[in-house]
């Protein structure tokens, strides 16, 4: 018998993130939108070695995090944020 | 998925309404909370659901079992026998770790005996994403995030076992700063969700030791004294390291000694911009506490309030010798546990009174 | 300070003994060996540690000769149960507990609480109390509550340990509105020749710090009551 574990319920935090990247494929950038831009950004720094996984702030952790782990490779070439990209993010948090 | 789904949803929701209005809230923000779920959700009741795209269908879906979420929790915290005096010295750990002042925390007494645990719903990333989606949409905010805090209705006044709270919110507060995630991603660049069995084991022990280690920092050896009791001689499993390794991490921990998965979070802790796990409380002698005088223990501190739990596990384990070896057994128990109650509880009314003079 | 002369009965003069004279000062100064005790004999017994009562908010609490006590967090309302009526004299562990006709609740201090009339609410004191084992406390309500057709009554043992425990009903035919943390009661303390242990009887409350129902039926002479009528059982 152990201890009760901690019930975490935490939904998936996608939705709204793939609802933002979606607007951006279509053309709708927002205010929004830059929070996207933001995460690839700082995983690519992380990536580089510029960071490390401590850095990435609480409230874009899942974000920053997953795109870092599951994109590393490309991140390191990339220069330019293209639609492409968003479409890539978009196909990890899917 | 299409709009049919989100109409049911809504009544749905319409009838968890009409049983939560009559609620009566004594807390201000929980009142607030609940005219805030409810704005939202007539929002989303006027609004044309037809015209919806399907990633905006998706994402009222998962509004609507945030509203139904905060409702739960919310139904559930207007018992009336809630064990405030524990809240309270959780309120007082939760605020060292968490500046943010939009947390809500909510009791719910459950029937199961092994019941203790918090559960939040949603991160505070994902609050976020919600408030900004809602903030766009509908001119609406939510201001404050619901924790619920789960505990046995039989045990809720057995404040020895409490201290499995501590090591609750150690779990809560975990997962708020991502420390066994961002070790995890370190040591084997994978997130939870991708990870093997390994990996998995990893995770979930360097979570058990965050959990424990923080306990330790309020409540010294007191977990360890109760894991004892109900999981003694345990091995490794997935979810949990073995129980001597446990205490063992909790006594280098109190005794200053090194350990590498002490180093290793507290480094994490650290680099991440983070408070360490150092010692929080102010451990009082049993042999002189006011407790051998049968009276509440009084306190300077909040230091010294967290150690009332370790001086009950003191007593209680020395109650064949000390003051307390005339009694019977249960009583024993109900004289620990009533001085720990009024203890906590005279040192928070006498804080607020002099706050508020 | 002067021995006045006392006439007795049969006219006789006499002056009163040195003795006589301190017990009288002694009595005026609250120091008397038997008696209520005045503020300064309480506040003495405090500061020795031989009297307890926490929290203190406010030093005006204790009055000249009484204690002002503050409602607490804990609340048993009675309720209609299942069963008809209140058994107390039955112990049976498959007979219904007479805890089952109480609804408990609290409330932080602040918060308020209805007594409906005709209907019994215990409570406990927001203060915990100790008393010396030659003390003994007489609780009473405060006027402005008694005035409300409210009454209490009742004796807090020599040597008593835990919040003091009050059974209050309101004869009054209008719902009063309580609050918890406000002084409701009132302690005056008596001394008594010799000392008691509290702890010496097995006693059913003891360090208490919330009301506890009845355990009237727990009597442990209710089965030699029983045996009145059957003796074989």
């Amino acid at each position: 018998m152990f201890l009760a574990q901690s019930s975490n319920t935490i939904e998936s935090q996608a939705p709204f993130y793939k609802n933002i990247l979606e607007g951006i494929i279509r053309g709708e950038k927002d205010v929004n939108s830059e929070s996207i831009d933001n995460a690839i950004k700082e995983a690519k720094e992380i990536a580089n070695g510029n960071k490390t996984i401590f850095s990435i702030d609480n409230d874009s952790y899942y974000l920053v995090s997953t795109i870092l782990l599951n994109y590393k490779a490309k991140l390191i070439e990339l220069n330019k944020i293209e639609i492409s990209t968003y479409q890539d993010v978009l196909k990890i948090l899917k | 998925m299409n709009y049919k789904t989100i109409e049911l949803q809504i009544l749905q929701l319409e009838e968890s309404f009409s049983k939560s209005r009559s609620n009566i809230y004594s807390d201000q923000n929980k009142e607030s909370h609940f005219k805030e779920l409810h704005d939202l959700f007539i929002s989303i009741k006027k609004s044309d659901l037809k015209s919806f795209l399907l990633g905006d269908l998706q994402n009222h879906f998962h509004i609507l079992n945030y509203i139904f979420k905060g409702l739960e929790y919310l139904d559930n915290s207007t018992l009336n026998i809630i064990p405030f005096e524990i809240i309270s010295c959780l309120k007082h750990a939760l605020n060292d770790w968490v500046k943010k002042d939009n947390i809500i925390l909510v009791t719910s007494l459950s029937n199961k005996v092994e019941g203790f645990y918090f559960e939040v719903a949603f991160s505070e990333e994902y609050f976020i994403q919600i408030n900004n989606y809602i903030g766009a949409l509908y001119n609406i905010s939510i201001t404050h995030r619901l924790i619920r805090i789960c505990l046995p209705k039989v045990l809720s006044r057995d404040y020895l076992s409490s201290v499995v709270l501590y090591h609750e919110l150690g779990h809560f507060i975990d997962s708020e700063l991502n420390i066994s995630k961002r070790l995890l991603a370190n040591e084997h660049s994978v997130s939870l969700e991708n990870a093997s069995n390994i990996e998995q084991k990893f995770y979930h022990h360097t979570a058990e030791y965050f959990a424990d280690l923080f306990a330790a920092q309020y409540v010294n050896d007191s977990l360890s004294i109760y894991l004892n009791h109900i999981s003694n001689g345990s091995v490794d499993s997935l979810t949990h390291p073995n129980t001597n390794k446990r205490i063992e991490v909790v006594s280098d921990f109190l005794l200053s000694k090194p350990n590498d998965e002490i180093t290793n979070i507290n480094n994490a802790l650290m680099i991440s911009g983070n408070e360490i796990f150092k010692k929080r409380h102010q451990t009082i002698d049993s042999t002189k506490s006011d407790f051998k005088n049968l009276i509440p223990q009084s306190f300077k501190s909040k230091e010294e309030l967290h150690s009332v739990f370790k001086l009950g596990w003191d007593c209680w384990n020395n109650s064949d010798t000390n003051f307390l070896k005339e009694f019977k057994l249960r009583q024993k128990y109900q004289i620990i546990n009533n001085l720990i109650e009024k203890s906590i509880s005279n040192f928070e009314v006498v804080q607020k009174w002099n706050e508020n003079k | 300070m002067e021995r006045k002369q006392i006439i007795t009965s049969n006219g006789a003069n006499i002056k009163p003994t040195k003795s006589a004279m301190s017990k009288k000062i002694a009595k005026f100064l609250g120091l008397n060996k038997d008696g209520i005790l005045f503020k300064d004999e309480i506040n003495k017994l405090i500061s020795k540690g031989e009297l307890t009562i926490v929290p203190l908010l406010e030093e005006d609490q204790i009055g000249e000769i009484s204690i002002d006590l503050r409602i607490g967090t804990d609340f048993l309302a009675q309720q209609q149960g299942r069963d008809a009526f209140i058994d107390t004299t039955n112990d049976q562990i498959t007979s219904r507990p007479i805890k089952s006709h109480f609804r408990e609740t609290r409330r932080r201090t602040g918060e308020t609480l209805l007594l409906n009339p005709s209907q019994p609410i215990l409570f406990s004191t927001l203060e915990y109390i100790k008393l010396p084992s030659d003390v003994y406390g007489v609780l009473t309500l405060r006027s402005s509550y008694s005035r409300l057709g409210l009454t209490l009554s009742s004796i807090i043992q020599p040597g008593y340990c835990g919040c003091a425990s009050i059974e209050v009903t309101n004869n009054g035919s209008t719902p009063i509105k309580i609050m918890s943390g406000s002084r409701f009661a009132q302690l005056r303390l008596i001394r008594i020749k010799r000392n008691s242990n509290y702890f010496n009887s097995e006693r059913k409350y003891n360090c208490q710090v919330r009301p506890i129902a009845s355990k009237a039926n727990e009597d442990k002479e209710l089965n030699q009551l029983k045996k009145f009528l059957n003796p074989n059982s």
